[in-house]
């Protein structure tokens, strides 16, 4: 089947996508209140919750999931530093520093994103 | 199209995927690309393919997941079979319902798209639902790259209907004919 290449309805298509990914975004990015929190999950479970605003000095951790994954805290913002698990692309995403940002490591099950704070305190768990 | 050219077809794309998604990963990530991020050129095949047939899209969305089981494990694989499948049935949908109406760069963006929510969907369902705050960067550097994707297949197309004069294109002809 031959299609054209560039027709009326692409557009429309594109700019759905756009918008959608765009507002995603801004969506995201302004929940909760002031602040930024970094939330560190194990497979959906919440593990570790820390305000960034907070952080004094560099501290590092270890989250155990199907792999180990070590995770730095600064008060620049929160990356992996070191992984276990084979492909490393979670250490590829480097720091996090801006609310709606996150870092994935597939293999180990761990995530790590940047939210608004809602007022809750320090860590938990 | 006979049918066995139609099989001889499917396999033919269904190896330039493999190799397309191979040489792929040998490429260093995007600068600007959250790690991971992949422009999907084998994705060219796969939309080829659903021009072929709704099995021969099948077939490649098939042989995809199966190679990234042998090379990259089962959740890998689970991700591809579902961002493969998502897109192959948009882009039938899209080829058989709005065909004339959407152009080659619309069927890559609309394909990427549903390839992103689909993995999207099943890692969260598989994983953490932490992996809906990728969707963001998803949706926005995956409609570029369906741009390319579309462009590519565009030019593909070119090709491919210069090689169908050669052989089953006599078939296509009249079935053209046909229809007026």
């Amino acid at each position: 089947m031959k299609t054209g290449l560039l027709k009326k309805a692409d557009l429309i298509i594109i700019a759905v996508c756009v918008i959608a990914g765009v507002m995603a975004f801004v969506l995201f990015s302004s929940s909760g209140g002031e602040g930024r929190q970094a939330v560190i999950e194990y497979r959906g479970a919440t593990v570790r919750v820390i305000d960034l605003d907070s952080v004094a000095g560099e501290y590092t951790f270890t989250v155990r999931g199907d792999f180990d994954v070590e995770i730095t805290v600064s008060p620049e913002g929160v990356r992996f530093s070191a992984s276990a698990c084979p492909d490393k692309l979670c250490v590829a995403f480097g720091t996090l520093s801006k609310r709606g940002q996150i870092a994935v490591c597939m293999p180990a099950g761990v995530s790590v994103r940047v939210r608004g704070g809602e007022g809750c305190d320090g860590m938990t768990g | 199209m006979k049918k066995n050219s139609k099989i001889a077809l499917s396999g033919l794309l269904a190896a330039f995927a493999v190799a397309a998604s191979a040489l792929e990963s040998l490429v260093p990530a995007l600068p600007f690309a959250p790690p991971g991020f992949r422009i999907g050129f084998s994705n060219v095949a796969s939309m080829i393919a659903c021009g072929v047939s709704w099995g021969s899209a099948l077939a490649v969305a098939l042989v995809k997941s199966a190679f990234v089981l042998l090379t990259r494990g089962v959740t890998a694989s689970l991700l591809s079979l579902a961002g493969g499948l998502a897109s192959a049935a948009v882009t039938l949908l899209l080829m058989r319902f709005a065909h004339g109406k959407v152009g080659c760069i619309g069927i890559g963006v609309a394909g990427a798209a549903a390839h992103n929510l689909a993995q999207v969907c099943v890692y969260s369902l598989i994983i953490s639902d932490a992996a809906f705050w990728y969707l963001p960067y998803l949706l926005v550097l995956g409609t570029a790259c369906g741009v390319l994707t579309g462009i590519l297949l565009d030019l593909a197309q070119k090709y491919l209907y210069a090689y169908k004069k050669t052989d089953a294109g006599e078939h296509r002809r009249a079935e053209r004919n046909q229809n007026g």
